[in-house]
């Protein structure tokens, strides 16, 4: 195999199967690939008990979540958990002023009550500069830590 | 409130909207035509922002159409909504009609409009309003979505995000 092969190859390799849109993706000129749905863009877990537990965030690059626009309740039960949310990203918007948003990886520390098994988590976020998806809920099961 | 999330969190896991799709693959961009060709727009009935009373999108039959859904909590909404406010001056007296759907709760919409002085109607739902930006193509309801529609009542196209101001306005100038 010569040279170029190999390197088509391992480029190949590189900027195929993966998620979300590398460095290889920008230089080969190709769009970045996007989430199509809330669903894919907002990855949300529930993990652990107790005062251990927590709401996992993943989102996707290029989106945000808003921390005043995320909260949980057990499902079934009637009050509010208290999310311990850590401060996010400060950014300017006209029209709402001073806003935080989460970017990336976000662990938000909660405390489960007893027997807790599914959680219902309230949304929001958009696509940085472009769009918003509209206020979500989504029921979550709880996993072992 | 939460029954009205859940509402909208339900209608927005019912599939990806074409259009959302088109302008995710393309990286942005600009209007795109329906798939399959112009079609004749749905008809459907929302109470005013302004007074409440219902009224039906064929008040406006005759005029070529710039139908924007929007809500006071959308940022980007709120960033091209005043572009709209001076194209709506701009064309007005040549038949263009810009019409806006909020799909919110009424109060925050109509103090959002207030605050952004809008010069044109705007209707005013929260699941019904998802169901009629599904009907133009918008099934995740995704914010913003525009759809231009001519005076023959053609649905000519559609975009979800933020406008491009001059390819809206390539359509405005057309005859």
């Amino acid at each position: 195999m010569n040279e170029c092969a190999r390197l088509a190859l391992v480029l190949a390799a590189l900027t195929t199967g993966s998620t979300w849109a590398g460095p290889f993706d920008v230089l080969l000129g190709r769009a970045p690939p996007v989430p199509q749905t809330a669903q894919e863009a907002f990855g949300l877990r529930v993990v652990g008990s107790g005062p251990e537990a927590r709401l996992e965030l993943d989102i996707a690059r290029g989106h945000y979540l808003y921390r005043d626009r995320l909260s949980a309740r057990v499902v079934g039960g009637e009050a509010e958990l208290t999310l311990r949310l850590p401060p996010g990203d400060r950014t300017h918007d006209e029209s709402f002023g001073i806003t935080e948003v989460y970017r990336g990886r976000v662990e938000v520390p909660t405390t489960l009550p007893a027997g807790a098994d599914a959680v219902e988590v309230n949304y929001q976020g958009c696509v940085e500069g472009r769009l918003c998806y509209p206020p979500a809920r989504r029921v979550l099961t709880v996993e072992p830590s | 409130m939460r029954a009205v999330v859940g509402a909208l969190a339900l209608a927005a896991a019912l599939g990806a909207g074409a259009g959302l799709q088109r302008w995710l693959n393309d990286g942005g961009g600009a209007f795109a035509a329906p798939e399959g060709g112009p079609y004749a727009r749905p008809e459907f009935r929302l109470p005013d922002l302004d007074d409440g009373r219902e009224r039906s999108i064929a008040e406006w039959d005759g005029q070529r159409i710039v139908l924007n859904f929007w809500a006071s909590w959308c940022a980007p909404c709120l960033e091209e909504m005043p572009m709209f406010v001076r194209l709506q001056d701009r064309y007005g007296d040549q038949g263009v009609q810009f019409l806006g759907v909020a799909m919110d709760q009424p109060e925050p919409a109509r103090q959002m409009a207030e605050r952004l002085k809008l010069n044109y109607p705007s209707l005013v739902g929260e699941l019904d309003a998802m169901q009629v930006a599904s009907a133009f193509g918008n099934s995740q309801g995704v914010l913003p979505y525009t759809v231009l529609i001519d005076a023959d009542g053609q649905v000519q196209a559609t975009h979800a995000g933020l406008v491009d101001g001059a390819d809206l306005e390539r359509w405005l100038e057309e005859d």
